[in-house]
């Protein structure tokens, strides 16, 4: 079983063995997406080298252990999109724990909408059709890739399905902000997300965006460097006048099955932006170090890294 | 020009100066802008400029932006931003 798993051709992952897995008891799919997870491991050599030596030198022990629950929820996640259209309001709460969600509810009742701050850490995709099967107003801002082009097509081709059933359960569609190269599309992604917030929607953002994908920028602490993230968010919270709630999610590594969803309470902004983007780095900060396993951006935490040595 | 009053289509020449003088201090444009200048093809005003244009034509001429007026052809150039202006004063 194992040996036939390794190196699945992408097509075979994404459309086949994927929705195949998702016919099974949830508890056996698990624990065969785990050990996908762990043959992606296997094959991914220089990614798993490159994770553990930064969470090595980010002061974690044992970055064996963290990597491979890393590929673990990596590839659980990728199954979660194939369950989406099973998920409701009646079965939700199966498989999600809720923390916070009157903050939502207090934002709706504040009328000017709210900026959803999350980051790639657990499962965002399965976090907005959970919020969006529990009733409330929720989309969220994808980024174009510059490098979409050289994606493989069975990846994109399950990419759009998973969109498709995001938006089916959110019941709104996601706002799709171009690469950095297309100044009339960007503009035009701000006017919609500034058009959803007055309409009292929750607009969810990830702060760990990569320069390629989100050029406007600022320094901030971060796992001990200095890194540079897109102030966006912030400058939008500022023109709206949008409250920023963080959230994330993240999955239990002690059963598989469930994740939880915290949403925690606004950010106090002070109209400073650098100050303010620190607030909202290192609440992030606070959990990536407390699930480094569910943070998918350890391979390419160098492309954070800052130039900009003047921040002591 | 009083800000609270109704915006009328004599103060074309005044508000049109207001918002280009707006662009030129905020966005420090060094290129000379006329009224059809694109604004966002050129660079002069990015994905986030284009909301504190947004903002400062509410705050300033007292005019409702309405969501079905958040679309980029409104805020490409002097003239349509103008033109929005206009149709918006007095709702």
């Amino acid at each position: 079983m194992e040996k036939r798993l390794q190196r699945l051709p992408d097509r075979v992952y994404f459309l086949g063995l994927l929705p195949a897995l998702s016919l099974l008891p949830r508890k056996i799919a698990c624990r065969l997406i785990r050990r996908q997870g762990r043959q992606i491991q296997s094959f991914l050599r220089k990614h798993d080298q490159s994770i553990q030596s930064n969470l090595a030198s980010s002061g974690f022990e044992a970055p064996e252990a963290i990597a491979r629950a890393f590929f673990e929820v990596l590839a659980s996640e990728d199954l979660d999109a194939y369950y989406f259209k099973h998920w409701n309001r009646a079965n939700i709460d199966r498989y999600f724990d809720f923390e916070g969600l009157g903050i939502l509810e207090e934002a709706i009742a504040g009328g000017r909408g709210a900026i959803l701050l999350t980051g790639h850490v657990g499962c965002v995709c399965s976090a907005l059709v959970a919020m969006g099967i529990k009733g409330f107003p929720v989309t969220h801002v994808a980024r174009g890739y510059p490098w979409e082009q050289s994606l493989p097509p069975a990846f994109l081709n399950y990419a759009l399905k998973k969109v498709s059933w995001m938006e089916e359960k959110m019941r709104n569609q996601l706002i799709y902000a171009p690469a950095a190269a297309d100044p009339q599309r960007s503009a035009s992604a701000s006017l919609e997300v500034l058009t959803s917030v007055r309409a009292n929607k929750l607009v969810s953002m990830a702060i760990d965006v990569v320069p390629d994908m989100a050029p406007q920028r600022e320094t901030a602490k971060f796992l001990g460097r200095i890194c540079s993230f897109p102030t966006n968010f912030l400058r939008i919270a500022y023109a709206s006048g949008a409250p920023i709630i963080p959230y994330y999610t993240i999955r239990d590594t002690s059963n598989w099955v469930r994740q939880r969803l915290t949403v925690e309470p606004p950010v106090a902004l002070k109209g400073h932006l650098r100050d303010d983007l620190q607030v909202c780095v290192s609440q992030f900060e606070r959990v990536v170090r407390k699930f480094p396993e569910q943070w998918f951006s350890w391979d390419s935490l160098s492309v954070f890294l800052s130039q900009d040595r003047t921040r002591g | 020009m009083e800000p609270s009053k109704r915006v009328r289509d004599s103060d074309r020449d005044t508000v049109a100066r207001e918002i280009t003088e707006f662009i030129q201090t905020e966005f420090a444009a060094t290129t000379t802008i006329d009224h059809d200048t694109p604004l966002i093809t050129q660079g002069i005003v990015d994905s986030i400029g284009v909301l504190r244009l947004v903002r400062f034509l509410e705050d300033r001429f007292q005019v409702n932006v309405q969501a079905q007026d958040l679309v980029l052809q409104n805020f490409r150039s002097v003239t349509a931003m103008l033109d929005l202006v206009i149709n918006r004063s007095g709702d």
